[in-house]
């Protein structure tokens, strides 16, 4: 019975996006590779500062607690208070600085998620091995690498994927800001409705799926 | 092994610094032109300077009227700039004030044609001078900051003698408002029910369709709130159902995901045993599932309302007759209409805040 409510829920979730191509025909060009330059920006910029807040995480320091609120900040804002406030900024710096902003705001939205998920990968490794390192006599920075760059790299790449799918997606400060991306423009009256926004996010997701196992059972 | 504390805070300071310089700067300086008064002081500061020394009892003295008429001239004298200015001081005073919208211009005009002293004229040209609210409008319009825009996003307006009003917009400016706050709430406490089923079978599966699964409930959050309202105006048209049915199922994946990986952090030992010893299973979830699920369900709402209390870009598509308060901040955005932008703003971040600091709470109430 709850399987069948989920199964409904789920499908209730997923119809409107194959509908989406309905509405138009296929139409890339400049929308997608608006698209394409804010998100690798974003990505780029996330998975950097993300990966390094994450493993700074892990750690205590003084004010720990302010910094993990500023940087959930950007995800736990209406998402239509940052596009005015860019649009302001916009109308200020010049209109040149609705691009940046864009994929600034894409990143800051990205990078707690990055964060999230470094921490998670490097907290799962066993402290025994690293006593057992120093046991066997190797130098600490060789237990780090040996020890963490595994874990480290799919959880990069993982941060990157997501990143890179939410910045594709991400409609309401693109709209706002009047920046040509695919969401926007795939809209009802926009450059490109009904685009080929879906293939793009399935080959994110699926990245997703392959790289991180989120639920994989604790080791 | 962690990082020592100067340099774990030295990893984290890069990602916090752009927030606030990307994040934080911005908004307040939206939040700023929510009080900041920048329309009537350009224009008349003679007269400005004058009510600096007004008590607002009665009328100001011949001085104030003299400057109100020398600025008006000089306006008058300036061509189109003056003119414009002239024009944003008027909007200004007129949103506060409707007659006062043509009263500026109008003075300005008939009191270059009156031959007597400068004070006068400007009696001569329009009664409304002989008002003492005129004057404290134009007081209030002429600070640094004030409350104007803040009170009238709730519908109200202060009054000569310092009291509160009703505004001639009131009760839709508060609907608009209410209505925002609402949509949030409702989307929050339906995708509750909605998003447990799915959580518990995405907690409960094999490791394999746990992650297929988690794919395929992230796919529609991730294809954006645009992509959604396209496909449900193709399905079901528009209309306020559709729009509240799309805000509730665009809320469920955030709701469901965090939830989901709590359950599976505890893992399913707890309930078996609880259900091997007899609980029944309305006992089970309350007394094992609820309580291992709250992290997330705090984690959840506090996702959930904020986005839901912030998507212009679906019910914008699906209902574009019903104005919603995000609607509303997105069209005085895009108008250049700070000042009402940075009110609602306001308004809309009080909600969040209480509900962050309220989920705050109890998160830590059980961690």
């Amino acid at each position: 019975m709850r399987r069948l409510t989920a199964g409904l829920v789920l499908l209730g979730l997923l119809v409107p996006l194959p509908a989406q191509l309905l509405a138009g025909g296929v139409e890339g060009g400049w929308p997608l590779r608006n698209s394409l330059l804010v998100a690798l920006a974003a990505t780029l910029l996330a998975t950097l500062l993300g990966t390094a807040a994450g493993m700074g995480l892990r750690g205590r320091f003084a004010g720990r607690g302010l910094a993990l609120a500023l940087i959930a900040l950007p995800l736990l804002l209406p998402p239509v208070i940052p596009g005015a406030a860019w649009l302001l900024a916009a109308e200020r710096l010049g209109h040149g600085a609705g691009w940046p902003g864009l994929a600034l705001w894409h990143a800051l939205l990205a990078a707690p998620l990055v964060a999230l998920i470094v921490r998670d990968a490097l907290e799962r490794v066993e402290p025994a091995l690293f006593r057992a390192a120093a046991a066997c006599g190797a130098p600490p920075e060789l237990a780090a690498r040996r020890l963490l760059r595994p874990r480290l790299l799919p959880a990069m790449a993982a941060g990157a994927a997501l990143a890179f799918a939410l910045s594709v997606g991400e409609s309401s400060l693109a709209l706002l800001l009047g920046a040509e991306t695919l969401p926007a423009a795939s809209l009802p009256g926009g450059a490109a409705a009904g685009t080929a926004l879906v293939p793009l996010i399935v080959a994110g997701v699926l990245a997703l799926a392959l790289l991180r196992r989120p639920f994989q059972p604790e080791a | 092994m962690r990082p020592d504390p100067l340099r774990a805070a030295l990893l984290v300071t890069p990602l916090v610094l752009l927030v606030l310089a990307a994040a934080v700067a911005p908004l307040g300086a939206l939040l700023w032109r929510g009080v900041a008064e920048t329309e009537v002081a350009p224009a008349l500061p003679r007269t400005l300077r004058m009510l600096r020394h007004w008590d607002g009892k009665g009328l100001p003295d011949d001085m104030a009227f003299e400057a109100l008429a020398a600025d008006l001239a000089a306006l008058r004298a300036a061509g189109g700039t003056g003119s414009q200015a002239m024009a944003r001081a008027a909007g200004r005073l007129g949103a506060d004030v409707p007659a006062l919208r043509e009263v500026l211009p109008g003075t300005a005009g008939r009191a270059a044609e009156t031959r007597t002293t400068r004070a006068t004229s400007i009696l001569v040209a329009d009664a409304a001078w002989g008002e003492a609210e005129s004057w404290a409008a134009l007081r209030r319009a002429g600070g640094a900051a004030s409350g104007f825009h803040l009170l009238a996003a709730i519908g109200l307006r202060q009054t000569a003698g310092g009291g509160l009003e009703d505004s001639a917009a009131g009760p839709h400016a508060r609907a608009l408002l209410l209505r925002g706050i609402g949509a949030a709430l409702l989307a929050v406490l339906a995708s509750l029910p909605l998003a447990w089923p799915l959580a518990r079978w995405m907690a409960d599966a094999a490791p394999r369709r746990a992650a297929l699964l988690a794919g395929l409930v992230l796919l529609p959050l991730l294809a954006g709130e645009a992509a959604r309202a396209a496909g449900w105006s193709v399905l079901a048209g528009s209309g306020p159902g559709v729009a509240l049915a799309a805000l509730v199922l665009g809320a469920v994946p955030l709701m469901a995901l965090p939830v989901a990986l709590c359950l599976r952090r505890a893992g399913p030992g707890l309930a078996r045993a609880a259900a091997a010893h007899g609980m029944s299973p309305l006992g089970v979830f309350r007394r094992v599932h609820w309580p291992l699920a709250r992290p997330g369900l705090a984690a959840g709402c506090a996702l959930v309302f904020p986005q839901a209390l912030g998507s212009f870009v679906g019910p914008g598509l699906l209902d574009p007759d019903m104005p919603w308060a995000a609607g509303a901040l997105a069209a005085a955005a895009r108008a250049g209409e700070w000042g009402q932008a940075g009110a609602l703003t306001a308004w809309l971040l009080l909600p969040v805040l209480l509900a962050a600091l309220l989920l705050l709470r109890l998160w830590r109430a059980r961690a």
